[in-house]
């Protein structure tokens, strides 16, 4: 349905369109595309939500980033606890360019995205370090490989998000889920990803 | 086996004060119901971990008209609008107005009685007895798993309106993964039609409106790839290709449920620069990856590694497959 060409034009289009930088004829142009091709709507859902965290940056607080992720532990369950617990480092400082194009383009709410604590469990903390916490696989007591988890790229965090956003999409109209996923949604104030965005 | 065992006793031990058996269709119907025919009002508390948000809701029902109001009290301001299926939100930070039609229930949950019974082939359903939820008596409810492909879930329904005023997912020992509950309900004879307005004036905002009712995927496939056994229970119910943001190619999603559970497949068309592989645990969400061939194959949901696990090693790319996944067989438990 799509060209690499196209769809990249599209990702910039829809970048300047939430920046505010888009001129009021490409906006035109652009909220008509939107409305006449549905799949669209699907990916600007997942630029509203994901600029939603970015913007939270600014209100975010450390140290409840801290103890959220404290508390996260001590409520694990027991095979989830500090024994599997990677801490995958990442870069401090500015997020790497390609995923703040990525994630800058986002906003905020709506019943077509998102999942919170997915989000927010994915990205790296404020220090740099990002924990992510493993499980048996199956009892054969392997554990994930942490030279892959060590050399997730920010690209690879910014698309598991984009797919736990896209599962939430879907948990919503199917099955009991549908409450937590409305309000894994609905909550969502994206402060959790801002505080790891610095 | 031992694992199941394990499993089924931990959350039983949770739940054995009061223990009755009961006629769960009964209950599961009558609750579906009150959640879309009954006025009500209050807050709603979602909680995951050390993370609390909440939010005010008002639903009313007249006329065979169902509406709902949902207003973030904490984080940026946002408000959600339902008028029966067309759902629009307003996101007064990005003066953005959204527009959706779409076909899921509302905030509370909703199943429809044949689903109630493929239910409990997968579930356990039984009664634990009556306790207190912001003042109303509530007859709680569990569904256990029968195996380990799933986790439960426990309801606290009044026992007066059969809305369901708390629900928690359980992890295998019984701990509560994440809650939705009210902190404060009541059930006004009448809403006003003021309350179900949003409080912001958003006619200057960007409207967003989908044209298309139901499909925000860009197509339906039907071949390339299936999903061979599956957990008990388990189903296909989307299969759809995607654009993702950042993305240059499509990505082929499926979604799986039980009709409690969900659990989402994503298959991309990328080679060895993915590093993402094996398992990752997320609150309630559990998420595995693998390569296969020259696709990066991620599944999640919220659901037990093993169920995650099995999926993920069952896809499997058919150019020419003229079957939908959704017809193959189950694996066993």
């Amino acid at each position: 349905m799509t060209d690499s060409t196209k769809n990249f034009k599209l990702d910039e289009r829809l970048s300047a369109f939430l920046d505010g930088e888009a001129s009021v004829k490409e906006t035109h142009e652009l909220l008509d595309h939107i409305e006449r091709y549905p799949h669209i709507h699907a990916v600007l859902d997942q630029h509203h939500r994901l600029r939603a965290r970015l913007r939270g940056e600014f209100h975010a607080s450390l140290d409840d980033g801290f103890v959220g992720r404290v508390l996260a532990e001590i409520d694990a369950p027991d095979e989830y606890k500090s024994s599997n617990i990677l801490a995958f480092r990442q870069a401090k400082g500015k997020m790497p360019k390609l995923m703040r194009a990525t994630l800058g383009m986002a906003m905020a709410a709506s019943l077509a995205a998102v999942t919170v604590l997915s989000v927010q469990a994915l990205l790296p903390s404020s220090d740099g370090a990002f924990p992510v916490i493993t499980a048996d696989l199956s009892g054969l007591e392997r554990r994930i490989d942490s030279r892959h988890a060590a050399s997730m790229s920010a690209e690879d965090l910014a698309e598991l998000n984009h797919y736990l956003i896209s599962h939430n999409n879907s948990s919503i109209d199917h099955g009991l889920n549908s409450t937590m996923g409305f309000m894994r949604v609905a909550a969502d104030d994206g402060s959790d990803f801002f505080e790891a965005g610095r | 086996m031992k694992k199941v065992l394990l499993c089924l006793l931990g959350i039983a031990a949770s739940l054995q004060p009061g223990m009755v058996q009961s006629q769960p269709d009964d209950w599961l119907a009558r609750m579906s119901q009150a959640v879309r025919t009954r006025n009500y009002e209050g807050v709603m508390v979602y909680v995951q971990g050390g993370r609390m948000e909440s939010m005010r809701i008002i639903h009313r029902y007249k006329d065979g008209r169902e509406q709902e109001r949902l207003l973030a009290l904490s984080g940026d301001a946002r408000e959600i609008l339902r008028d029966n299926d067309v759902v629009t939100c307003i996101l007064p930070q990005d003066r953005t107005v959204k527009v959706d039609r779409r076909s899921f229930g509302g905030l509370l949950p909703t199943l429809s009685r044949a689903s109630v019974d493929d239910i409990s082939e997968y579930y356990d359903l039984r009664e634990l007895g009556t306790e207190n939820i912001v003042g109303r008596a509530c007859r709680v409810m569990a569904m256990i798993p029968r195996d380990a492909y799933r986790f439960g879930y426990r309801m606290w329904i009044d026992k007066e309106t059969d809305v369901p005023l708390k629900v928690e997912l359980l992890g295998h020992k019984g701990e509560a993964l994440e809650q939705v509950m009210f902190t404060q309900i009541s059930y006004p004879d009448s809403i006003d039609e003021n309350d179900l307005k949003p409080a912001v004036d958003a006619k200057n905002f960007a409207w967003i409106k989908q044209r298309d009712p139901v499909n925000n995927s860009m197509s339906q496939v039907a071949d390339g790839w299936v999903a061979g056994k599956l957990p008990p229970g388990f189903r296909m119910v989307v299969h759809e290709q995607q654009l993702m943001p950042g993305m240059q190619d499509p990505v082929e999603h499926m979604v799986f449920t039980d009709g409690l559970a969900t659990v989402s497949a994503f298959m991309a068309p990328r080679g060895a620069q993915h590093k993402f592989k094996g398992v990752s645990r997320m609150g309630a969400i559990t998420a595995y990856a693998r390569q296969v061939d020259n696709f990066h194959v991620t599944v999640m949901g919220e659901v037990p590694q093993a169920t995650v696990e099995l999926l993920a090693n069952e896809l499997r790319y058919e150019a020419l497959a003229p079957t939908m996944p959704a017809a193959a067989g189950s694996a066993s438990p």
